[in-house]
């Protein structure tokens, strides 16, 4: 550092320091969310610097380089990394000096990191630092700024009058010049009676009548207030959007300009989506659709509207939906409904991936429902959902398979069965269970296996149900089987509850091989089998089953003799 | 959603889209209400004595509000600083009925290099009428007044009133370095001709456009009027006949500059009016210029040719990408600003909807300096008075609130008419009056004849009062042709 004068030495010190923490400031703001503790802390320290300067010493001008800032000629600062240089972000846009006035207040010191920051993420098309600054309308801080960097030819500023005219070459002329005046024009002009002679000259007390003809009424101002601020509301929207409407019908051929209109509706519906009001975006959507539906559009206009829907379906609005829906409470779940709706298929993906967001059970089987809607007839497009990591999106995404009603949906519910995630296959199952069919039948004969006991005892009433007869031979085997013995009864009763129900004589080998199997080896489960096989017998209610049920009435067992007696007394069902 | 935006929107950028709860709107109308209560107060001071009764109503409504704030925030600070006033820390947003207050009680306590007043406790009538009155028999300029105001109250015991001087920060630059408003005026006017001029041909030759500069050209020219709104109103009046739709191009964005300044716009939405303003009639570049300058009536293609210029004007507007992310606003007031009030106009409308407070500005703002500039199919151009005579009248064009507004900036014999004064002199009007009572009783430039010889000057407040007469020094007779006197308005403001 070259030599300082002594008098601005401290000064000079405490600047430097105070650019310190606005460095760590504009970090920590970069990096934390608003309410992050650490840059609260880091908006304190600057805070309570700032304080301290400017009440020392009134104020802090810092000169801008293209690196480096400069107190009084002094360097306090110098980054030569152009994304990360203070100096430069404020020196490229021709900020040449800063300054900061006692009286900086917190909010004040936040907007201006907020404006460092905006700047950063700014392209290059958008507003520049210097009309970020000037638009926040700081009190205690300003700048300078030079705009030499924009190119611009130089424009003659003519001292005076007759400067100005000599460069015309056209000039309608005072008096005696180019330009006579015909006289048609002149007694025209003359019948106008200016405002000010329309009225007496008003004296004393009529001053305030006559200026009432000039003044706004109270309920003029109120209509011009709510006109200004009307961009507090959610109408306002509506009403720019209807411009744009008007507009859009009148584009011509040239497909540019619709880029910057589909721009303007996306970020119309965007912000309608983010303030919940669902119901205005859907007029918006159900407006185009009419105008799409009804009127002879330009192959560019029809390209534009179908932009437009797909930018209401787009992935960024639909996760701003799910962070609206979230909150679901506050929100008329039709209205939403409406505007889901009316999203063109495009929307499909991110609809199912929303369901993975939403916390509500409403809002999600109301998407659901929506995307069921829209994948009729191509439910194919929920194909790469069928891999979703997801639990919840995988059961919803079986779920509106399942209900599709189309014979394709088994196809595609196949390659659930055997997922991980019991929810996920049981929901699969559910699904299934809607279907009849051969290739429905194997899946359910699969599903017999399925680890689950609940899946195990649901699939077998399902099969025997859709599938009846061809369902015995794989149910009769698993009842069969070694494991089935040591399943607990719940499971066992609905197997043979689902061989009731198929009331087939030719179960009743097995049944009656079971009903006189004595085996002190793991004696209670097979009590447990002969009491189903007895509640099968009853059910199935043939001749031939009864007359098992007559032979068990004669068992040694005491425990299925009296069963069969019950059996035999009780009707079939 | 106050301030920037739905909403600009809202649309423009929904995370800046400003919010104005409820709560916020109250407390902005209980401080446009103080301001319009000060503003009544002060003025009255200057006319009755403390113990008019003309007075009273004022008092009585002043103290109520001073009760209320006291009430609900335990003081009332008011703070002037910079051209902006604070009310218990917060700007005020000035509505459209109280901006001539604002500019009146802001201009006085800068005057009298009074900085802020603090009121911590109930006051009585005598005590708030001894504060006005000492404050405005402050002289001006005087630094010491704050003390002086402030020692005169304690020696009165009115304690709960506490003055303190006025900060004064350092001049800021007005624009492209100038400090001088007036020359800060000219250059700006000149280089905005130049660089929308730039912007046009650049576009059509499908080169670079400096949009930045635009916005910057319409920062200075906010920066300017907040400052003197008179001078960007006078240089209005210079009609550069060559450059003509540059010309009236920067003349629309003024007046609509002085319209949303009335109106409390924010000054991102003025900027966007502002470029709205300077870029409404783009589409005529792409209209031949034997048409534009056509000094017969167009023929049927012509007109419609003619008629297109708005939805090409949007057309252009929306390809040019260093416009950045601009408001729809600016697009939608570029294809309203010749539609009429009752949707007639052009171009014409597929469904009924609401014209934008935008497009409506543009249009009256279009219309006046339309009108009041010669072009080669209509020599004689109206005069400002007869302009806006003619626009008054037309009930379905304009929207007659927006219209009252823009009466009151440029009066009804408004900035650059030339009117007869019942002293047998001549007066150029450059200056409203802010008080819409005096809105007949402009600031003028007299021009004066005697031994055939013409004066110019000095400039008169034509709302001055004889002092020992009570009546008016001056008023005015009937508005000139300036062509039939052989005055040069323009001179008057170059």
């Amino acid at each position: 550092m070259p030599s300082v004068e002594p008098e601005i030495e401290e000064e000079l010190v405490s600047t430097v320091d105070l650019i310190r923490s606005l460095q760590k400031a504009i970090k920590a703001f970069k990096l934390y969310q608003p309410n992050n503790p650490m840059l609260t802390r880091q908006l304190e320290e600057l805070t309570t610097k700032f304080t301290g300067h400017l009440d020392e010493y009134q104020s802090l001008n810092l000169q801008v380089g293209e690196y480096k800032l400069f107190f009084k000629g002094n360097p306090v600062y110098e980054n030569t990394d152009m994304k990360e240089s203070l100096a430069f972000l404020l020196y490229k846009d021709g900020v040449r000096e800063i300054r900061f006035f006692k009286g900086l207040e917190d909010q004040e010191i936040s907007d201006f990191l907020d404006v460092l920051r905006k700047n950063e993420q700014a392209s290059r098309l958008e507003d520049d630092i210097v009309t970020l600054l000037w638009e926040r309308d700081f009190v205690h801080i300003s700048y300078y700024a030079t705009d030499e960097f924009m190119e611009s030819n130089a424009v003659h500023v003519p001292v005076n009058y007759e400067e100005f005219q000599t460069g015309l070459e056209f000039s309608p002329g005072i008096e005696g010049e180019t330009v006579t005046t015909s006289p048609q024009e002149s007694a025209e002009a003359e019948k106008v009676l200016p405002l000010g002679e329309m009225f007496p000259e008003p004296t004393g007390d009529q001053r305030e009548a006559f200026a009432r003809h000039f003044q706004l009424t109270s309920e003029e101002v109120g209509l011009i207030d709510r006109l200004v601020n009307q961009e507090a509301d959610i109408d306002f929207v509506s009403t720019l959007v209807e411009s744009l409407m008007e507009i859009l019908f009148h584009l011509g051929e040239d497909l540019e300009p619709y880029e910057n209109m589909v721009t303007f509706f996306d970020r119309a519906l965007e912000f309608l989506v983010l303030k919940g009001e669902f119901k205005a975006a859907s007029e918006i959507l159900r407006n185009l659709r009419e105008i799409l539906d009804s009127m002879a559009l330009k192959d560019n206009q029809i390209y534009a509207i179908n932009r437009i829907f797909e930018g209401a379906g787009s992935a960024r609005i639909i996760e701003l939906t799910a962070e609206t829906l979230k909150h679901e409470g506050f929100l008329d779940l039709n209205t939403c409904y409406d505007y889901f709706d009316l999203l063109p298929k495009s929307a499909i993906e991110p609809l199912c991936n929303m369901v993975g967001q939403l916390e509500s059970s409403k809002a999600r089987n109301l998407i659901a429902e929506i995307v069921g809607r829209k994948v009729k007839g191509n439910l194919e497009m929920l194909v790469p959902f069928l891999s979703d990591k997801r639990w919840i999106v995988l059961c919803y995404v079986i779920n509106i398979i399942g209900n599709s009603a189309d014979r394709n949906a088994i196809k595609y519910l196949a390659q659930t069965i055997s997922h991980p995630d019991e929810r996920v296959r049981r929901t699969a199952l559910k699904a299934l269970s809607r279907y009849g069919g051969k290739e429905n039948k194997g899946l359910l004969i699969k599903m017999l296996n399925d680890e689950s006991s609940y899946i195990r005892s649901q699939a077998v009433i399902h099969l025997a149900r859709s599938s009846k007869h061809e369902a015995l031979k794989p149910i009769l085997s698993v009842i069969q089987s070694e494991p089935f013995l040591d399943r607990d009864f719940p499971e066992k009763a609905a197997f043979f509850r689902a061989i009731g129900e198929i009331r087939s004589n030719e179960s009743l080998p097995v049944l009656e091989k079971i009903l006189g199997k004595r085996s002190w080896f793991k004696k209670p489960k097979w009590d447990e089998l002969q009491v189903c096989a007895i509640g099968t017998l009853r059910m199935i209610g043939t001749e031939e089953s009864r007359r098992i049920l007559e032979m068990g009435k004669r068992s040694k067992n005491r425990g299925v003799r009296r069963a069969c007696l019950q059996a035999l007394n009780e009707p079939a069902t | 959603m106050a301030e920037n935006g739905v909403a600009d929107m809202a649309i423009k950028n929904s995370e800046e889209a400003v919010s104005l709860d409820a709560d916020e709107v109250r407390n902005s109308r209980l401080d446009n209400d103080l301001i319009i209560k000060l503003h009544i107060l002060m003025k009255s001071s200057q006319i009755y004595d403390q113990k008019n009764v003309a007075l009273n109503q004022v008092v009585q409504g002043s103290l109520e509000l001073i009760k209320h704030f006291l009430k609900s925030e335990g003081s009332l600070d008011f703070k002037v600083i910079r051209n902006g006033l604070f009310i218990n820390g917060k700007r005020l947003k000035v509505g459209v009925d109280s901006y001539i207050g604002f500019k009146f009680v802001l201009e006085q306590f800068q005057k009298k290099r009074v900085g802020e007043i603090r009121i911590s406790g109930i006051l009585d009538e005598k005590m708030l009428k001894e504060f006005v009155y000492n404050l405005m028999n402050l002289g001006d300029g005087d630094e010491r007044n704050a003390r002086k105001l402030q020692d005169h109250l304690n020696r009165l015991g009115i304690k709960p009133i506490a003055v303190e001087p006025l900060e004064i920060f350092e001049e800021d630059e007005l624009f492209g370095g100038h400090t001088n408003p007036k020359e800060a005026g000219k250059k700006l006017f000149f280089e905005t001709i130049g660089v929308i001029k730039g912007v046009v041909t650049g576009f059509k030759k499908n080169q670079f456009i400096n949009a930045r500069k635009l916005k910057r050209m319409v920062q200075g020219a906010v920066n300017l009027m907040v400052k003197d709104e008179s001078i960007l109103l006078g240089l209005t009046t210079i009609k550069n006949y060559d450059e003509y739709t540059f010309n009236h191009c920067v003349n629309v964005a003024i007046y609509s500059l002085a319209i949303g300044r009335r109106l409390g716009f924010s000054k991102k939405t003025l900027t966007e009016l502002g470029m709205t303003g300077l870029l409404h009639d783009m589409g005529k570049a792409k209209i031949p210029k034997e048409i534009l300058n056509k000094p017969d009536k167009l023929d049927d293609d012509e007109w419609r040719l003619m008629k297109e210029h708005p939805m090409t004007g949007v057309e252009m507007m929306l390809k040019i990408k260093q416009l950045g992310e601009m408001s729809p606003k600016m697009a939608i007031g570029v294809f309203e600003h010749h539609l009429n009030c009752d949707l007639t106009g052009y171009p014409k409308l597929i469904r009924k909807k609401d014209l934008t407070i935008f497009g409506r500005i543009i249009k009256i703002a279009d219309c006046y300096d339309a009108m009041t500039t010669p072009r080669t199919y209509r020599k004689t151009p109206y005069r400002p008075e007869q302009a806006l005579a003619i626009m008054v009248r037309d009930k379905n064009g304009f929207d007659p609130m927006l219209l009252k507004v823009f009466i009151g900036i440029i009066g009804i014999y408004p900035i650059g008419s030339l009117v007869l004064l019942d002293t047998k002199e001549m007066g150029v009007v450059y200056e409203t009056s802010p008080d819409p009572q005096y809105i007949n009783r402009p600031k003028v430039i007299l021009i004066s004849q005697s031994e055939g010889k013409r004066r110019i000057g000095p400039a008169v407040d034509l709302a001055e009062m004889d002092g020992g007469k009570k009546t008016y020094k001056r008023r005015i007779v009937k508005a000139l042709d300036p062509k039939k006197y052989h005055v040069n308005i323009v001179e008057h403001f170059l």
